[in-house]
């Protein structure tokens, strides 16, 4: 039987990007029990290096167009799944680079902060390489149990355990949805891999469009669309400013790699797109206009930023239904762009509020941020690009993202959509631009109040985060040929050019 | 009216059937002689004391924990075995290599002084 072959050294090459980043965590790890240090930058040195070698290592393959499959089908590095290696590999990184300020601040620099990081980033490559039900659910797990952990890292902080525990609850609500999809998927096909999975639409469509449907939920909840949100505001405030940088760029993109893989490999025959597509569409509307609506009335630039990312999942997701329903990689790539984009300049936004935490207090609430175009120029600038570029203003990289989305959605006839993304985005402007407003164009009520803006604590790491990400928002919207060259490489293996 | 399903049915009563007649056989038979030894929870040979509903240390949850990841590994390692003729000797090192990792987590525990009663910080 050829299914009893064991695994052998070409499959481990194959998932080298996630395997370096768990020998990494594991090395971490033991180095920190058995030598330890007071300094744990060690650890954050490691863990750079290993997502660097598996960034490259996802570019070159992205360019080289390696596209094989390992574990007898389990796992298939094409240039999509390349594309999310890099994308995850940077955000992960610009996440690490925010950290070690804060956590020094917080008098919880531990190694254990960067193992859990990596272990969770190796989840999440191989959940964009997987094509098999019961990988897919693995990577998920190996992905999200660091982030529940990550959440509570400051554990004295009860907002932090809190929000951990929430989160938690919820997020093993979604795991039993996708379980149940993926049990009832396995029983109608007889398979998991995603390519066998059509044929169980055939033989028993009852069981077959159950699983979908709740597999989907499960990947909703994981992206944080309304109705399936509720866990997203709290978890941002509450978990730790570098580990909310962390979820709302690579936690937040990884299971777009995996939901967009499913839907065209599995869900993309035309009788199971007529069940999801207009489903989709309602769902990405939803998310649009709540994420937006509420996040006008938040005083909390995390909460804030939290509705932000469930409003920016609403238009990834129109940029997902616009590429499925003209069956174009270009679409596609689009989305990838978008992402990419996107990864930056959040993690720009938050990387500002970290600057700005002290050793007992975050500034988090929009009001903290009075007079800091006068006392912090480059830093109010820099806060400037992003959120205008969150908003979408040209030339800044946030703008092309979403124009390029948006005129896809438009060729693919979905005209009313692409009305409510731009009248929800219209109304992102408030409240983007209530920060600016903040920053530059209010006085202080209280005269003390610039006391605020001292830096506590330095981070070399911590500049050159802001410095990269505020270069790449400006950089890759005027020039945005090479992302979107490698973002059309990528789509193209996941949609063949007809 | 299909009959085919009717075998479930006698399944089903002669299942019911066959756990109660023992049941009422055994009660109408055995001689009834209760004493307070005797109806006393069996405990591994010890006299239970206290409520069943006690408090636990919380430090048994460390170690409960610890119990737990290599109770998941021996079942995680047996299928394989089953079938271990087939598959050959680098299946062995692959599970070797799983428990490997697994014995890194344990030394890493063990140095943190997570298995010690009283831990010193």
């Amino acid at each position: 039987m050829e299914s009893l072959i064991p695994v052998g050294l070409t499959d481990l090459q194959g998932v080298y990007p996630a395997l370096n980043l768990a020998v990494a965590g594991i090395v971490i790890l033991l180095l920190d029990a058995f030598f330890p240090m007071r300094s744990k930058l060690l650890s954050a040195w490691i863990t750079l290096i290993a997502l660097h070698l598996s960034f490259t290592c996802g570019l070159h393959r992205l360019t080289s167009g390696m596209d094989e499959t390992f574990f007898h089908g389990a796992v298939r590095m094409d240039p999509f799944t390349h594309a999310f290696t890099v994308i995850i590999c940077l955000a992960s990184t610009l996440a690490v680079l925010s950290a070690p300020k804060y956590l020094r601040l917080r008098d919880c620099h531990y190694a254990e902060y960067y193992a859990l990081i990596l272990f969770s980033v190796s989840g999440m490559l191989l959940f964009s390489a997987a094509e098999e039900l019961i990988m897919l659910f693995l990577a998920l797990e190996t992905m999200s149990i660091p982030v529940y952990c990550l959440v509570a890292f400051t554990r004295d902080n009860e907002y932090s355990t809190e929000a951990s525990m929430k989160y938690f609850v919820m997020g093993a609500f979604a795991t039993g949805f996708m379980v149940y999809g993926v049990a009832l998927l396995y029983g109608s096909a007889g398979s998991g891999y995603f390519a066998d999975l059509p044929r169980g639409a055939a033989s028993s469509p009852g069981l077959f469009y159950s699983g979908m449907t709740l597999v989907l939920i499960g990947f909703l909840f994981k992206i944080a669309a309304v109705p399936f949100n509720m866990w997203t505001p709290d978890a941002y405030e509450g978990a730790p400013t570098p580990v909310t940088t962390f979820m709302a760029e690579a936690v937040k993109a990884a299971p777009f790699s995996g939901m967009i893989k499913l839907l065209i490999v599995a869900f993309g025959f035309s009788q199971a797109v007529h069940l999801w597509m207009p489903a989709f569409i309602g769902i990405a509307i939803l998310t649009m206009v709540v994420g937006n609506m509420v996040a006008l009335v938040q005083t909390d630039m995390k909460r804030m930023l939290g509705y932000s990312s469930i409003a920016h999942s609403g238009y990834i997701l129109v940029g997902i239904v616009a590429s499925v329903k003209l069956n174009s990689s270009e679409a596609l790539a689009s989305v990838l762009y978008y992402l990419f984009i996107y990864v930056l300049m959040n993690a720009g936004a938050f990387g500002i509020l970290i600057l700005f935490s002290h050793k007992n207090k975050d500034t988090n609430a929009i009001d903290d941020l009075v007079g800091l175009g006068r006392e912090r120029p480059w830093a109010a600038a820099f806060m400037g690009i992003y959120t205008l570029s969150l908003t979408g203003i040209p030339p800044l990289g946030g703008f092309f993202g979403k124009f390029y989305i948006f005129s896809y959605a438009i060729k693919a006839g979905l005209t009313p959509l692409v009305i409510v993304a731009i009248l929800t985005s219209v109304m992102s402007a408030f409240y983007y631009l209530k920060i600016i407003v903040a920053m530059y164009f209010r006085e202080p009520s209280d005269p003390q109040h610039p006391a605020a803006f001292s830096y506590e604590g330095y981070s070399v790491f911590l500049i050159a985060m802001l410095c990269f990400t505020a270069f790449g928002v400006i950089y890759f919207g005027i020039f945005p040929k090479t992302p979107l060259t490698l973002a059309r490489l990528a789509a193209a293996s996941l949609i063949p050019a007809p | 009216m299909s009959y085919e399903y009717a075998v479930v049915v006698v399944f089903m009563v002669v299942g019911i059937g066959m756990v109660l007649a023992p049941l009422v056989i055994g009660k109408l038979l055995r001689p009834h002689n209760p004493y307070p030894q005797k109806n006393m929870p069996y405990e591994c040979g010890k006299d239970p004391f206290g409520e069943a509903h006690s408090m636990f240390d919380i430090r048994l949850y460390t170690l409960m924990l610890v119990y737990l990841i290599f109770d998941v590994e021996f079942v995680t390692i047996v299928p394989p075995m089953l079938v271990m003729a087939n598959l050959g000797v680098p299946a062995l090192l692959e599970i070797f290599a799983f428990i490997g990792v697994l014995a890194l987590g344990l030394a890493y525990l063990w140095k943190h002084g997570h298995l010690e009663w009283v831990k010193t910080v």
